[in-house]
């Protein structure tokens, strides 16, 4: 392509014209000409002497940001957009990825983590693991809490007689040994044993961090075998 | 020689392996031939973590007994939940129930 330098200004307008044709210009009306210097070319006429309410439509600019556009500063902005500003807070917690059965738990000043609610409990200066274990045995369950609370349950169905004479009373003739789901931290734990039947109650032994041996007390000499909830409380760590 | 397993949460393992009336617990022999028929011996009497110390070790019409730990750790199989008794294992290794499956690729 020539460029007629001898009448810069009309080239000027040959070339505004190629453009109009080329950005299909022609189709927008610029009856209404606003400020001619808005894009500072004033001497290309009829190519920057653009209606602005006619070029926001053309771009597709809605109502919306165009309230956005004539903000000042970023405040503004982010208050026109009901935006938050950056925080590192935020900014981590964006970046965790989440699944079913967790949790989200800080790990410090502005750092989170994902946790599993149910899991293997651990406990190291701090909750390592998850919330809380469970486990369902054929010698019962137990429940271990990250607070370092553990309950053991077992329902005896056999259960136990009271058919050997204890004194003015009448026990279980042998001791029934039940070793915890889980074991406790030591032998500081609370263990008990209720019979379901009325004139019989639970006596133990001193347990183990491990297992308890139970026998059942009754008032009379009674050789019917009753079944019993088995309880262990404590400490886990 | 019958083998009650106790299932218990623990983070150790479990391996016997059977001479006659000794076991080899964990790497430690324990000889279980003083026990005569009709006699029974407290587990404390027994130094071993895999036997409870509440726990009867006896003889009864010449059948040796005895349970011991099975110690599972998480995410156990149900057969190791809940074990069946082991009736007259052979000499050599005993066979016990996979304790632990290993989460899905991708789960953990």
């Amino acid at each position: 392509m020539s460029i007629n330098i001898a009448d810069p200004m009309a080239e000027a307008a040959n070339l505004g014209a190629k453009l109009r044709a080329a950005l299909r210009l022609d189709d927008v009306d610029f009856s209404d000409v606003d400020p001619p210097s808005v894009l500072g070319f004033s001497a290309l006429d009829g190519l920057v002497k653009v209606n602005p309410a006619t070029l926001k439509a053309l771009l597709g600019v809605s109502a919306f940001i165009q309230t956005l556009l004539n903000d000042a500063d970023q405040a503004t902005a982010l208050t026109t957009l009901g935006a938050q500003p950056i925080n590192v807070l935020l900014t981590a917690l964006a970046a965790l990825t989440t699944a079913n059965g967790k949790i989200i738990k800080a790990t410090g000043l502005n750092t989170v983590a994902m946790m599993d609610v149910i899991g293997t409990v651990a406990y190291l200066g701090g909750v390592a693991g998850a919330l809380y274990e469970e486990g369902s045995y054929a010698n019962g369950t137990y429940i271990r809490l990250a607070c370092n609370l553990q309950i053991c349950h077992y329902l005896d169905a056999t259960g136990q007689s009271t058919d050997t004479v204890a004194g003015p009373l009448f026990q279980s003739a042998a001791a029934m040994t039940w070793s915890f789901p889980a074991p406790f931290a030591s032998a500081a734990v609370f263990a008990i044993n209720s019979p379901n039947a009325l004139a019989r109650w639970g006596q133990k032994a001193a347990p183990t961090a491990t297992a308890v041996n139970f026998r059942q007390l009754g008032v009379s000499n009674n050789a019917t075998l009753v079944p019993q909830h088995c309880f262990a409380i404590g400490p886990w760590r | 020689m019958i083998i009650t397993l106790i299932p218990q949460r623990r983070d150790t393992t479990l391996v016997v392996s059977r001479a006659g009336d000794t076991l080899l617990i964990n790497g430690e022999e324990f000889d279980f031939s003083v026990i005569p028929d009709g006699a029974s011996l407290p587990g404390r009497a027994v130094p071993c973590a895999m036997i409870e110390d509440l726990s009867i070790i006896d003889r009864i019409d010449g059948v040796l007994h005895l349970s011991l730990y099975l110690p599972l750790g998480a995410n156990p199989p149900p057969e190791a939940r809940f074990p069946a008794p082991i009736v007259n294992p052979p000499d050599g290794p005993i066979d016990l129930p996979v304790t632990h499956i290993e989460p899905e690729a991708g789960n953990a």
